[in-house]
């Protein structure tokens, strides 16, 4: 779930990529009471989504903080820019779905850290079929 | 409202629903109740009813009040502690798991908590009373109302919530004699077989 305050921008809004493609990203904080940020995170990854294990792996990582007095400006808009590997290439299976996305992570100077993410497509692998239906289950009313 | 089976792992691991109690205990009441026992206590119940899950609200609850936290999940046939695993001062270690050691590594664990002046907050699948009785500050009881509850609510923020009916819910409850995560583990089948 995308909390309200960060905007992420795909360029040309576009939301399929092929492996060796340049993904370009724009990134905003929305809310003046937000750009007092201590940190800011954007990054792209994959994950997997299923019925087991999880995995999650960094593609590309960008951190911005005031740790060390560094002033940002973050009413400006940010900018992210990767290319994309080989693998692992999205995949929607029954069992495991292998997920991209680009994600911001806003850590504010008081509360809670702030997340937004913004789903892409990595290939073109067809989805798995449809499962057989599960055995009946016993329905109790 | 999500793309994703509302069933997959990272929607129903612990932490990521949160716990239900019982009318008139929370996560406070019950770090308040694990405080006041000397900041020993254990959480009971059998496989797949949410100790986990609770044991991660009560994680959150100590970092609430600036108390911290280490978590230790001890997998099946694990009979000692990892490493590791060592309580820094004035830190609460929660094993998750704990019925897995043996009597040996539950001494050890004992008194290196002691040692260190931490705290020890675990679950397991029985009361275990040595070699230190830990009081029990929560049982947890699966049920199927809880199950039903808990799997309509996950349906409402999916795709499909038509996916699965109640009735099947309490079918696959039974079916897997309460245990919750089995009935996670089928109902991510059923949904994932009806909304492709």
């Amino acid at each position: 779930m995308n909390d309200p305050g960060i905007t992420i921008l795909l360029e040309g809004n576009r939301r399929a990529f092929e492996p060796g493609d340049v993904l370009t990203a724009e990134y905003r904080i929305d809310s003046l009471s937000l750009v007092d940020a201590k940190a800011i995170e954007a990054s792209v990854i994959w994950y997997t989504v299923g019925k087991g294990d999880e995995d999650l792996a960094v593609h590309h990582f960008v951190r911005q903080t005031t740790d060390a007095g560094v002033v940002f400006d973050l009413r400006r808009p940010q900018r992210l820019r990767a290319t994309l590997p080989s693998s692992p290439l999205s995949y929607d299976g029954v069992i495991v779905k292998v997920r991209w996305c680009v994600r911001v992570r806003l850590f504010p100077a008081r509360g809670r850290e702030l997340v937004a993410e913004v789903p892409f497509q990595l290939g073109r692998v067809p989805a798995a079929a449809v499962p057989a239906p599960p055995e009946s289950i016993a329905v109790h009313e | 409202m999500s793309r994703e089976n509302p069933f997959s792992t990272r929607a129903v691991r612990p932490g990521a629903i949160a716990f239900l109690f019982e009318a008139g205990v929370d996560a406070r009441s019950l770090v308040d109740r694990f405080l006041a026992s000397g900041r020993r206590g254990q959480i009971v119940g059998p496989h797949g009813s949410g100790k986990s899950t609770l044991l991660a609200s009560l994680a959150e609850e100590l970092r609430a009040r600036g108390i911290a936290v280490k978590l230790v999940e001890l997998h099946d046939g694990c009979r000692a502690m990892p490493d590791e695993a060592v309580a820094q001062k004035g830190e609460v270690l929660m094993v998750d798991g704990y019925e897995q050691l043996g009597v040996v590594a539950r001494s050890k664990l004992a008194f290196e908590v002691a040692r260190r002046q931490a705290g020890l907050l675990v679950t397991s699948h029985r009361n275990v009373r040595w070699p230190i009785p830990l009081p029990v500050i929560y049982a947890t009881h699966p049920g199927v109302e809880l199950a039903e509850r808990l799997a309509l609510e996950l349906l409402s923020r999916s795709r499909h919530p038509e996916a699965v009916s109640a009735a099947e819910i309490r079918g696959l409850y039974e079916a897997e004699q309460g245990n919750l995560r089995e009935v996670f583990f089928r109902l991510y089948d059923l949904y994932e077989s009806r909304s492709r």
